[in-house]
């Protein structure tokens, strides 16, 4: 099938719901790359579903990749750019309120005991701005990159529409109900 | 980016442009681009596909942009503060079709003060008149005055400029095609250490 | 009551107008004294035009309303910054907002509240101009269309003139008598250069006159020799769709051997003004239409001009009493149609016109050896307070029986004589450190060559040091105990210094914000103030954070009287045609006993009390 050949990126902001979408993935059968070598917290009590290697990818550590056809992996757009141009991607790129993004980063900064929240929110919010239009930018420009948006705020609200259109993305052989389920609604208690 | 659409549809662009009291529309015209269009189409309308008629929000929906289609007689002011939104397009229901008096020149560049207020940086604007347009946006790299333009065209360029590729059977053709658009200054050095001291105190990097 | 008439009169000194009084020379004043009565009134720490008028204002000492000086320092730069208003802009679509950096509550609001009328005009920090009910022009604030407090122009047709602090200088070279030239107008942010608009100047030698023709109006303007022109509006294209208007003047200095023409600092125009300058917003063009083009700008004197000789000191005193008609012109307006509220309108030239002459006073004034001194101008201070007095004379006119009327002024006037590097002493007692190789005289303004890892306080402004705080400043150094110890080292340092060349005490005391401030705003006012001699105020390098060499200079700038000694010694006057409590009034009390005449209670942050009851 198609989806062998791509590599399936999860992408987004740091608390845009791209653990949430990792999960459900992984739920409706999608085979994904992680090594749980951060442990679930209170943040993400589901996991967070990453793969400790991305980390290295700017420091050029694409091997891992070769192993990457056709599973999902999760990288924040802080270091998607960097990802080798001689693979095909399909990136699931989370949007998410980024009054809400940013309320969330905040108390997770806060729980991690970072004493480093003293930006204020509108500047943060400027530099978020800023950084995805880059990231954007350079998505719309990569020949082997196909992407789908999806909004998180949308994706709570009508869980069934906003799979359906992943499933499509990703070829239309997951479950999506079983992926609905995993829309874990108290999850959500973290908005303000 | 967000991508804002005001539209006017009885204000004539002999006025417009050349109504020197009209102090907010005349800054975003110095700002970006503005111009006569042929009627030819409709501004929202993106493509024209088999049996199907995709409009810009149409298209903007399926990349999951919040979207906000109004018009009066909430003001605009209002709709923009309340809320998140990607593309809101909005329709002066309360101004007249046709024969515009001075009056509502005057509201409108009044109201179009209002709303900017409300704006980030990162916002696409649009004010449509009739057969006419003043488009702004920080990306934009036509400015002055645009002539040939076309109604159909308004749709193709804005999905560019923010950031989409067009679709297929485009019934426009995007102004910005093919051009380096101004990518801004992009993220200043202290910038850049913000966002990762950020990112990394997050622990994603 | 039914009527409070104020009138202000800037920098106005106790010591001359009580010998005046006495010599029978100011006779109305004279009978606003006998009717009620008369006393010098306490200024506020420091004494200056912002911060006293905006205690006046407001009713509470600086730390109720926040402004402690022309300038501040932004602690993350050290770099000094306007203190009387900033702008904000909320994004690129729109233009920045103007914030007033006065805040607590006025006695106007107060009176708003309760339907009572005000005529408002040119009070201090009310720029922008607070939503009154009734009129209001701004006044000390209002910046020049450059946004500054005024740039001017000089034209020279020589080319070795250099532009001096805040002027512009435009070499114009002549083609039989003629030259293509223009005014500055205002900074383009993007392109980083001036906007210009085009003029063309005539000589006609014959009759010792320039003609300027431009696009402007009008489309041609006579200068004479000597003289100030009319008002010439200009129009600035600022990009392809928008234009700004403002307005000019010019004097001719000379046209031989060369060619020397001044133009004013373009003022706002009041049809369209860049930013609002009155309430309700059309009222300035309202009152030009009745009275003719005015001096919008908060500083309307170009004293800058006369220190810099790009004009002499007759043409100083011309534009003077042009400022002063006009001034007479709108309060005789306002008060012809004035039926009941408050009424206030300020004379500034009292204040501007004394910095400048007080040499004149003092044969022996330093100033005098660079610039010569003249007996001629001996009285002119004098002289002006007649005017001042002729002044009140008309508008006590209309004044009834259910009136209060008031005369005031902010602050005295002395002599400035000699200057402290204040920065300097800080130095060479161990409070400040340059960086390795360098020594004082070796940077210039703004701190250069400041090492700030080492330095424990700082001076700008005019006598304000500030403390280099860990935490507060960006490179500071001092915790809570060092702080403590830094303070009680320069209180005690700097007490009763001496300036050795003349035997004289220069400092008479340096006091701790705390002792001097209360309120919401304490925690930005500087640290100490130092309070000076008479004779005496900080140098002309410490505003602007200059570390010059020696500790005490001779004033030798035309500017030569000052008022930013020690707040004893620069009380202004009060009189009021009620008899009123004469111990020790001070400015604070104002806002009550005005508040009190119209029945209205005093606002819950006012400190001072009703001087009538």
């Amino acid at each position: 099938m198609e989806s062998k050949d791509h590599i399936i990126v999860v992408s987004g902001l740091p608390r845009s719901g791209t653990s949430m979408m990792m999960k459900m993935l992984e739920a409706g059968g999608q085979p994904i790359l992680t090594d749980n070598l951060r442990e679930p917290d209170d943040n993400n009590p589901n996991g967070y579903y990453e793969f400790e290697r991305v980390k290295q990818l700017t420091d050029g550590d694409f091997d891992w990749i070769r192993e990457a056809g056709g599973k999902a992996v999760k990288i924040v757009t802080g270091l998607i750019m960097n990802l080798p141009p001689d693979h095909n991607y399909k990136v699931i790129f989370m949007q998410r309120a980024m009054k809400e993004v940013l309320a969330s980063q905040k108390k997770m900064l806060g729980r991690l005991g970072q004493q480093n929240d003293k930006v204020e929110d509108e500047k943060m919010k400027k530099i978020y701005q800023e950084h995805l239009k880059q990231v954007n930018v350079w998505i719309s420009k990569q020949p082997n990159i196909e992407v789908l948006y999806v909004n998180y705020n949308t994706m709570l609200g009508s869980p069934h529409d906003s799979l359906q259109k992943v499933n499509e993305f990703l070829g239309g052989e997951m479950d999506g109900n079983v992926m609905a389920g995993v829309i874990n609604q108290e999850l959500y208690r973290e908005r303000k | 980016m967000n991508v804002l659409v005001l539209n006017f549809s009885g204000a004539e662009p002999v006025t417009l442009f050349a109504d020197e009291r009209l102090e907010n529309l005349r800054r975003l015209m110095d700002m970006g681009c503005f111009g006569e269009l042929n009627s030819s189409g409709e501004w929202n309308v993106l493509a024209r596909q088999e049996n199907h008629t995709l409009t810009l929000m149409e298209y903007f929906q399926q990349a999951d942009k919040l979207c906000v289609d109004t018009s009066d007689p909430v003001t605009l002011r209002e709709k923009l503060s309340v809320g998140d939104w990607d593309y809101l397009q909005y329709s002066a229901a309360s101004f007249p079709a046709e024969n515009w008096s001075a009056d509502d020149y005057l509201r409108l560049d009044n109201d179009l003060g209002e709303a900017l207020q409300e704006l980030d940086d990162d916002t696409a604007i649009t004010v449509l008149g009739k057969n006419c347009f003043v488009l702004v946006s920080a990306i934009n790299p036509i400015s002055g005055e645009h002539k040939g333009g076309s109604t159909s065209d308004i749709a193709p360029t804005l999905a560019q400029l923010a950031g989409y590729p067009l679709p297929s059977a485009t019934e426009g053709k995007s102004w910005v095609d093919g051009m380096e658009l101004n990518n801004t200054s992009g993220l200043t050095a202290d910038e850049q250490e913000i966002l990762r001291d950020r990112l990394s105190g997050l622990g994603y990097v | 009551m039914k009527k409070v008439i104020a009138i202000g009169l800037d920098g106005f000194e106790p010591k001359i107008v009580e010998a005046m009084i006495a010599r029978g020379e100011l006779p109305n004043l004279q009978r606003l004294q006998e009717q009620g009565g008369y006393s010098r009134l306490g200024t506020t720490h420091s004494a200056q035009t912002p911060v006293a008028w905006s205690t006046f204002s407001t009713g509470t000492n600086p730390g109720g309303h926040g402004i402690f000086d022309f300038l501040t320092r932004d602690p993350n730069t050290y770099l000094p910054v306007m203190a009387l208003s900033r702008y904000e802009q909320k994004n690129s679509f729109v233009l920045p907002k103007v914030v007033n950096m006065r805040r607590g509550t006025t006695f106007w609001d107060l009176l708003s509240e309760k339907e009572v009328q005000s005529t408002i005009l040119r009070v201090p920090c009310a720029y922008p101009p607070d939503q009154v009910k009734g009129r209001m022009l701004s006044g000390v604030g209002v910046p020049d269309l450059r946004g500054g407090f005024g740039t001017p122009t000089f034209y020279s047709s020589r080319t070795d003139i250099h532009a001096d602090q805040a002027e512009k200088v435009v070499s114009v070279s002549l083609n039989k008598d003629m030259s293509a030239t223009h005014v500055i107008g205002p900074r383009d942010p993007k392109t980083k250069s001036d906007h210009k608009f085009d003029i063309n100047i005539q000589i006609v030698r014959s009759e010792n006159k320039i003609v300027v023709t431009s696009q402007g109006q009008p489309d041609r303007l006579e200068v004479h020799l000597g003289k100030w022109s009319k008002w010439l509006k200009v129009k600035f294209k600022v990009g392809m769709m928008q234009t700004v208007s403002g307005i000019v003047r010019f004097n001719l200095r000379q046209l031989e051997p060369d060619f020397e023409l001044y133009a004013s600092p373009v003022n706002f125009e009041t049809e369209e003004p860049l930013f609002a300058i009155s309430h309700p917003k059309e009222y300035a063009h309202e009152l030009a239409m009745k009275i003719g083009r005015y001096y919008t700008a908060g500083m309307a004197e170009d004293h800058d001009g006369l220190n810099l000789n790009r004009f002499d000191e007759g043409a100083y005193l011309d534009q003077c009493r042009f400022v002063m008609r006009e001034r007479r012109r709108m309060m005789e307006y306002e008060l012809g149609r004035f039926e009941s509220g408050y009424f206030f309108c300020l004379f500034d030239t009292p204040d501007r016109l004394a910095h400048m002459f007080w040499r004149f006073r003092e044969p022996e004034h330093p100033s005098n050896k660079l610039h010569g001194y003249n007996p001629e101008f001996a009285n002119v201070i004098e002289e002006h307070y007649l005017e001042c007095d002729a002044v009140v004379g008309e508008a006590m006119k209309f004044a009834d029986n259910e009136t209060l009327f008031i005369v005031l002024s902010d602050h005295g006037m002395n002599s400035f004589q000699r200057g402290l590097n204040l920065n300097t002493w800080l130095y060479e007692n161990g409070f400040l450190a340059l960086k390795p190789g360098s020594k004082p005289g070796d940077g210039g303004d703004f701190f250069e060559n400041v090492d700030w890892d080492k330095t424990k306080a700082y001076a700008m402004g005019l006598g304000c040091v500030f403390l280099n705080i860990k935490g507060r400043e960006a490179n500071g150094i001092l915790s809570d105990d060092e702080a403590e110890a830094t303070r009680a080292g320069v209180v005690s340092g700097l007490t009763g210094l001496v300036d050795t060349d003349r035997s004289a005490v220069a400092v008479r005391s340096v006091v701790r914000r705390e002792q001097v401030y209360s309120g919401p705003f304490l925690s930005e006012a500087p640290d100490l103030l130092v309070n000076f001699s008479e004779g005496y105020r900080v140098s002309w390098d410490t505003p602007l954070g200059g570390v010059p060499q020696g500790l005490f200079r001779d004033n030798h700038k035309r500017w030569s009287g000052d008022h930013v000694i020690d707040p004893a010694l620069s009380t202004g006057v009060l009189f009021m045609n009620q008899k009123f409590r004469t111990v020790s009034p001070r400015l604070a009390d104002l806002a009550p006993t005005i508040l009190n005449s119209f029945g209205v209670p005093k606002g819950a942050d006012m400190e001072g009390s009703d001087l009538l009851s």
